[in-house]
């Protein structure tokens, strides 16, 4: 093949050029220690770089999270840790006090005190803190102190029941907290119980209060459970002279105890429970009756041809007789408060019985209903619209000036099979206090003291589980984190497997294209040299 | 003799033109285009020699050739125009492979860091310092998506000013070929075509230029001159005439004259002004869209999250990143073609759903002298939408998880425009959220349970769906800061049955608007509490035909007797469903039976596709009076007994209506709840009085919607009676005693509760239904999406409540800071195909790729074009040690010919000596 001169130097240079390209790559390649220097080297391993590291960082923040809940839980557990303890020996205590009959009233007095500052010491383990100030049994509320006292023994959750997680790898997450109620208020009773509050709506300043109430007749208290009781204040009018007053009805609307006069701060005992109520609490708006009352009465006789009204409430109708004269409304209003026939068969005796039944009371006025319902005169006819005064045909006339009671401040007393850990103390305390000296008195506190142990012993039950969660938690957490660290690891190898220089390749190949490179130059050298004007 | 000399200087000369030559080759033996040339000799005219024949008289130099291969330089153009091509685009890939993948400069650090903070925050929702690095992490983030766009931007820019730079070399180039083939034409020598040598090197080497810069054909005209055309025949060069190639502001690619111009974007066919073209609209258009759609699916979901928030302060969180579909934004997204005046059509382009989003422009024209349009995908040319222009505005045409709205403006056939949601997203996007206070890590929800529960009933922690209903407006339960509106109570009104409550006054809960009520609990499994529909509503049964309404009376039957009729008259249902795929309709109707019961309605109208049908029936017995309780009182619910007898009598267990009118009520509950055949039918019931009037009622409740047929059978001498109402405002109905063997007896009839799926909605006939009430009365169906969902588990007893607030305070909580951590390999993009850095690492894995095809195939192209220049140069390249033996050959032959005059004068001067 004919060989330009120019050939020979193109080629000599473009040899040169590649060997120079390779070496400097090879170099870089060694200089950064990776193999792969941009995407188009490799791509697909370029993408596995980019994803490697993303888990990378991502499996580095797991471990921190896994640590984090770690600490977390390493809180809680010390303070579940210092409440057992605490209640191990609130047991002991309860135990002795059980010795009623060597124990004298003083002896219960300071028990009662050791017991008060245990308690306060409880209150502060449950509302420990975190480093964050946090509270860490509130829930979600970390701001919001959780446990407060309410005076009265009674102490009340302003947490909720909110559970904090912390993600600790792609699938998994730990719960890092536990809510104060789960923990501390809803431990199981050994006896029905129930718990007291009063509602957030009451309007009396200031606020009334309902202490935290007890179980003096578990026979009668557990005939009634489940069901739940309000204690709503009625407008002082409903007794008379005005007094302040309350109704209490169960939770299906069943009627108590009606109207009893409210004196501050004495007990209040029903269906086994005992609890009562300080302060002023506000009274409601008491019932406008509906009213309709008579117009002008003409006389009118119906003996013997007995005519009919109806009257309604509340979608509630009864048919009232007239059978007899009437001359004015006393006398309109006797029959229909009638409870003889003066016409026989006419059924006018059961008008007394039915306007019971709609809850009308009928005077010379007219026609009344105090529960504050409107009432309905009706299907009547000419004639008893003459005596009524107002229209009685077809739909007739309505009252509309009732008005239904307005209740006042209302307390409710739930029934529960749980019980608070600090209501369990403050109940113990509260009997020791209260103690007498007789046998009857011991007695009852007897009674109390069996059932703090065994709520004591439920109380612990219950935190043991949770320790046990606590520790199956951590344990996750143990287990998780190696689990990171093995992937971590595994991630790290496939990464240095893709992305690393071997530099011993490297460096080999480094070797032969210095070798090329040199050996292309020496060519050049020597092909250059040759040429035939060298011998002209 | 005179022959003698006069052939020798003829051999003189032609070595002399034989060495001119070879000294022409030497000294341009490093030339740029040159081909070697040599003379071509023949022999002088010879003359005759008498007799003898002819003799030679010397030699002459014919022409004076370059060594060329045609074919050789035409392939050597296409492998230049080839290669550079190849080699630009390389180059220019190679500025961005390296910016996407390194970690300092791409997104994926940037991803990993604004991550990581979240999970810190997560960890700590309270520490503000956490919450600070978030934003910090937010600002950086977005501040590295407006560098990476300012990046593509400036390569972009770069290369449209070195398209101009090009396109004016490429315009030099082309006026020097046409220059020279005027050179070329004018100085072929006329008779034997004898052509510039020189000049055709000159113009082989121009054309081999101009090949660099674009794809060129060249066609030869014969007379010397030649032809340049590119693409599809645009002509560059004809004969002696030169077209300009011109760049316009959008990157296209003109040629010709003033009034004659084409454009040739899309022909260039290589070279680097097509490498650069390409480049700009292919690869680097997708990573511009492509880092578009990702910064748009993290601020939409990212924003989307922190809307459905509380922040610290107990405030409805706010976006995080600025609003992808800001009036300026959408506005923004909508380039106009050249449209026939005036300018004045408004459009925007809002992005409903970045999980939709393509990384595609969308074209969308006006058919020439029609109102109908059609919306393209441009990366598949696909049809994503069409149809007509209303001309009323604004019209809205939705497609790919987009909703363009033409506003207004005189829109007509042949507009056309240009839509493009992604391009320039990675550049607006900015984080406008700075008080780390402002980051919603709680959701607005709590959940608690009654502490007084009986039963193992568990209420899930709850979680936002949304913040906003189908049509983007605010929920109403998000509706007021610092509130749930209104808070839920979650009542079990058995083991099997609940109903949720407004708990505004936790003393009163009301009914919520439309109600949620009898709702079916099923123990032991995730049972969700609301709908996940946001288009679902709700029609609740409240037709006047219900239950026991006025004017239903008491009627006497013997003892057995078939029930009384609930009544229900014969009405039509018409359901229309609108699939929200397709769009397409349709329509079922479902007729009433006369009389038939709530439950068989309900039965009938669930099996309508989307439609769901909750019945029940509920009574209450009341006003009992019984002044003689003995044989043959009896009560009847559906056939059942309820009071037991003995031997003929009133058995002694069961309490006195009269004297013990509270245990006698709770006797009836009890055996209605132990009823088996009612227990089947979802009967149970409760005792307990009036709140205004404090009269005993029973309670009861039916689930399964059947008739509730009741019966009393009592002596007719005495007062012996009871009401029945169907527990709602409607009359009271008076049973009294007929006698034995004689029954009075009421039906009341249930009612049924309809939930229709999104795109459902019924209409009855007659239209003010009396099983439904007036289905033209605009709140007819009602919402019932809530926006938010919590499950119940478990085994809740009768009366356990469960409660649903407003998380004030939340200071601890991070749910939704949970729900952020998450988007990070969410699968929020594509389809539900692709997460953020999954999408990222595609968009690398692309770039890398074609970078490295890019690389190998401009090696190859490099070969090619070495090999071909090679093949070339070992045909017209300068030897010099061919040239060196030349000259020393032609040398001698002219020291030969130099001989022969000497041999002349010889010859002449022993002439001459002998004279």
């Amino acid at each position: 093949m004919r060989v330009s001169t120019s050939q020979i130097y193109n080629i000599a240079d473009v040899g040169m050029r590649n060997a120079q390209a390779a070496i400097n790559k090879t170099s870089e390649q060694i200089s950064t220690g990776k193999r792969v220097l941009s995407p188009a080297d490799d791509p697909v391993a370029a993408v596995s770089i980019l994803r490697l590291n993303q888990n990378l960082g991502r499996l580095e923040q797991y471990q921190k999270n896994v640590d984090e809940a770690q600490s977390k839980l390493d809180q809680e557990e010390v303070a579940l840790d210092s409440i057992v303890s605490l209640l191990q020996r609130m047991k002991e205590l309860a135990v002795n006090a059980g010795n009623t009959g060597v124990m004298t009233p003083t002896d219960y007095q300071s028990m009662a005190a050791e017991v008060d500052s245990r308690l306060s010491e409880l209150l502060d383990l449950q509302n420990t803190r975190d480093s964050a100030g946090q509270y860490i049994f509130a829930g979600y509320q970390g701001d919001t102190k959780p446990f407060v006292s309410d005076g009265g023994g009674k102490f009340s959750y302003h947490g909720d029941e909110g559970q904090q997680r912390i993600q600790v790898s792609e699938s998994v997450s730990v719960a890092v907290s536990d809510s104060g109620k789960d923990l501390f208020v809803d431990v199981p009773s050994g006896h029905n119980t129930f718990n007291t509050s009063a509602s957030p709506a009451n309007k009396g300043v200031p606020p009334a209060e309902i202490s935290i109430g007890e179980v003096v007749d578990q026979e009668a208290y557990d005939e009634f459970y489940p069901r739940d009781m309000t204690v709503t204040f009625n407008a002082p009018e409903a007794l008379s002279p005005p007094k302040p007053n309350y109704t209490i009805t169960d939770d299906r609307g069943r009627v108590l105890m009606d109207k009893a006069p409210y004196s501050q701060g004495e007990p209040i005992e029903i269906k086994g429970a005992r609890f009562y109520i300080t302060g002023q609490p506000l009274g409601g708006e008491p019932a406008v009756p509906g009213t309709l009352d008579f117009g002008a009465v003409a006389a009118t006789d119906f003996t013997g041809s007995p005519e009919t009204v109806t009257l309604t409430v509340g979608g509630r109708s009864e048919t009232l007789v007239l059978d007899r004269p009437v001359s004015n409304a006393a006398d309109l209003a006797a029959a229909l408060s009638s409870s003889t026939e003066t016409t026989a068969g006419s059924g006018a005796d059961r008008n007394a019985e039915r306007l019971a039944n709609l809850g009308v009371t009928v005077d010379a006025t007219g026609l009344s209903v105090p529960t504050g319902q409107n009432l309905t005169v009706g299907s009547g006819t000419a004639n008893t619209d003459a005596v009524f005064g107002f229209a009685t045909q077809n739909d007739g006339s309505t009252s509309n000036d009732g008005a239904l009671a307005e209740p006042g401040d209302t307390f409710q007393v739930n029934a529960s099979n749980n019980q608070g850990l600090l209501t369990t103390l403050s109940r113990f305390s509260e009997a020791m206090k209260n103690v007498k000296g007789n046998p009857e008195s011991k007695a009852e506190l007897s009674d109390v003291v069996g059932q703090t142990l065994t709520n004591l012993e439920n109380s612990m039950t219950h935190l043991t589980a949770a320790q046990g969660e606590l520790g199956a938690r951590q344990n996750t957490l143990e287990s998780t984190q190696e689990l990171l660290s093995e992937t971590k690891i595994h991630n790290e190898e496939f990464l240095a497997d893709i992305e690393s220089l071997d530099y011993a390749e490297a460096s080999t190949r480094l070797q032969m294209e210095s070798m090329v490179l040199s050996a292309a130059q020496q060519a050049f050298v020597k092909v250059s040299g040759l040429s035939l004007f060298n011998y002209l | 003799m005179s022959g003698l000399l006069s052939n020798a200087i003829s051999g003189l000369r032609v070595s002399q033109n034989a060495m001119r030559v070879t000294g022409h080759n030497i000294s341009n033996a490093n030339t740029e285009g040159y081909s070697r040339q040599r003379t071509d000799n023949i022999t002088r005219p010879e003359q005759k020699l008498g007799s003898a024949g002819y003799v030679g008289s010397g030699a002459q130099t014919e022409s004076i050739t370059r060594i060329v291969d045609q074919f050789v330089v035409g392939q050597l153009r296409t492998d230049t125009t080839n290669f550079h091509a190849l080699e630009k685009y390389k180059s220019n890939l190679e500025k961005i492979d390296k910016l996407f993948a390194d970690e300092s400069t791409g997104l994926s650090g940037g991803l990993k860091q604004f991550f990581a903070a979240v999970q810190n925050g997560a960890d700590n929702p309270s520490s503000s310092p956490a919450r600070q690095l978030i934003v910090t992490e937010a600002e950086s983030l977005s501040n590295r998506m407006n560098t990476l766009y300012d990046r593509l931007v400036s390569i972009e820019d770069n290369n449209r000013q070195e398209m101009n730079s090009i396109a004016e070399q490429a315009n030099g180039l082309a006026r020097n070929i046409a220059e020279l083939n005027k050179a070329i034409v004018d100085k072929t020598v006329p008779g034997t075509g004898n052509q510039p040598n020189d000049l055709l090197d000159r113009r082989d080497q121009k054309l081999k230029e101009l090949s660099e810069l674009v794809g060129i054909s060249v066609v030869n005209q014969g007379n010397g001159s030649v032809n340049v055309f590119m693409g599809q025949g645009q002509a560059i060069v004809v004969g002696t005439d030169s077209n300009r190639f011109n760049i316009t502001n959008r990157g296209e690619v003109i040629i010709g004259q003033d009034t004659r111009s084409y454009n040739v974007t899309e022909q260039l066919n290589g070279g680097q002004l097509g490498a650069l073209v390409d480049f700009n609209s292919g690869i680097l258009k997708t990573a511009k869209n492509e880092l578009g759609r990702i910064s748009l699916a993290l601020a939409s979901t990212f924003n989307d999250q922190q809307l459905r928030g509380l922040d610290l302060d107990g405030d409805y969180g706010q976006r995080l990143f600025n609003d992808i579909n800001s009036e300026e934004l959408i506005a923004q997204r909508v380039v106009s073609g050249a449209n026939a005046a005036p300018d004045d059509r408004q459009l925007s382009l809002r992005i409903d759903d970045v999980n939709q989003l393509t990384t595609s422009d969308y074209r969308f024209q006006i058919l020439d002298n029609s109102n109908n349009y059609v919306i393209t995908r441009q990366s598949d040319n696909e049809v994503v939408q069409q149809g007509l222009i209303t001309g009323g505005y604004p019209q809205t045409l939705e497609f790919d998880g987009l909703s363009l709205t033409l506003e207004g403006g005189s829109f007509q056939g042949g507009d056309s425009f240009t839509l493009k949601p992604t391009t320039d997203a990675a550049r607006y996007i900015e984080t406008t959220l700075s008080r780390p206070e402002d980051l919603a890590f709680a959701f607005p929800i709590r959940t608690g349970s009654d502490s007084g529960n009986e039963g193992g009933g568990l209420i899930s922690q709850g979680e936002v769906l949304s913040k906003v209903d189908a049509n983007g407006e605010v929920l109403p339960a998000f509706s007021q800061e610092g509130q749930l509106s209104p808070p839920l109570i979650v009542r079990f009104t058995s083991e099997t049955t609940y109903e949720i409550l407004d708990n505004s006054n936790p003393a009163d809960p009301q009914p919520l608007e439309p109600p949620i009520r009898e709702q079916i609990f099923i123990p032991g499994q995730e049972n969700a509490l609301f709908p996940t529909d946001p288009g679902e509503t709700r029609i609740t049964g409240e037709g006047a035909r219900l239950g026991l309404p006025e004017g239903r009376n008491p009627q006497v039957i013997a003892a057995g007797g078939p029930a009384q009729a609930n009544g229900y008259p014969v009405e039509q249902m018409r359901f229309q469903s609108v699939d929200p795929e397709t769009g397409a309709t349709s329509t079922q109707t479902v007729v009433s039976r006369p009389n038939g019961s709530a439950a068989a309605l309900a039965d009938q109208l669930s099996r309508v596709p989307g439609v769901s049908a909750n019945a029940f029936t509920s009574a209450t017995i009341t006003d009992m009076s019984f002044e003689d309780f003995s044989s043959p009182v009896q009560i009847t619910v559906n056939g059942e007994a309820l009071v037991e007898y003995q031997s003929g009598a009133i058995a002694p267990n069961v309490p006195d209506a009269q004297a013990e009118p509270v245990a006698f009520q709770e006797y009836l509950a009890e055996r209605i709840n132990s009823n088996e055949n009612l227990q089947t039918l979802g009967f149970r019931a409760q005792s307990g009085a009036n709140p205004i009037t404090g009269e005993l009622e029973l309670n009861m409740v039916a689930s399964s919607g059947a008739d509730m047929d009741i019966r009393l059978q009592a002596d007719n001498a005495t007062q012996n009676e009871f009401s029945v109402n169907d527990s709602t405002d409607n009359p009271y109905v008076r049973l009294t005693g007929q006698g034995a063997g004689n029954e009075s007896t009421v039906t009341v009839g249930g009612r049924v509760d309809l939930t229709l799926a999104d795109g459902v909605t019924m209409d009855t006939a007659p239209s003010n239904s009396q099983l439904f009430g007036d289905s033209d009365a605009s709140d007819f169906a009602q919402s019932s999406y809530l926006g938010y969902q919590a499950t119940i588990k478990g085994q809740p007893k009768a009366g356990d409540n469960f409660t649903i607030d407003f998380n004030s305070d939340a200071t601890n909580d991070n749910r939704n800071a949970l729900a952020m951590a998450a988007l990070e390999t969410a699968n929020i993009m594509g389809e539900g195909q692709l997460g953020l850095s999954d999408a990222y690492g595609q968009l690398v894995e692309q770039v890398g790729t074609e970078s490295a095809s890019a690389r190998t195939n401009t090696e190859a192209a490099r070969s090619l074009v070495e090999q071909t220049q090679a093949t070339r140069d070992s045909i017209s390249g300068v030897n010099l040690d061919e040239e060196a033996a030349n000259l020393i050959k032609f040398e001698q032959a002219y020291n030969a010919n130099s001989r022969v005059i000497s041999v002349a004068r010889d010859m002449f001067d022993t002439l001459l000596n002998s004279i």
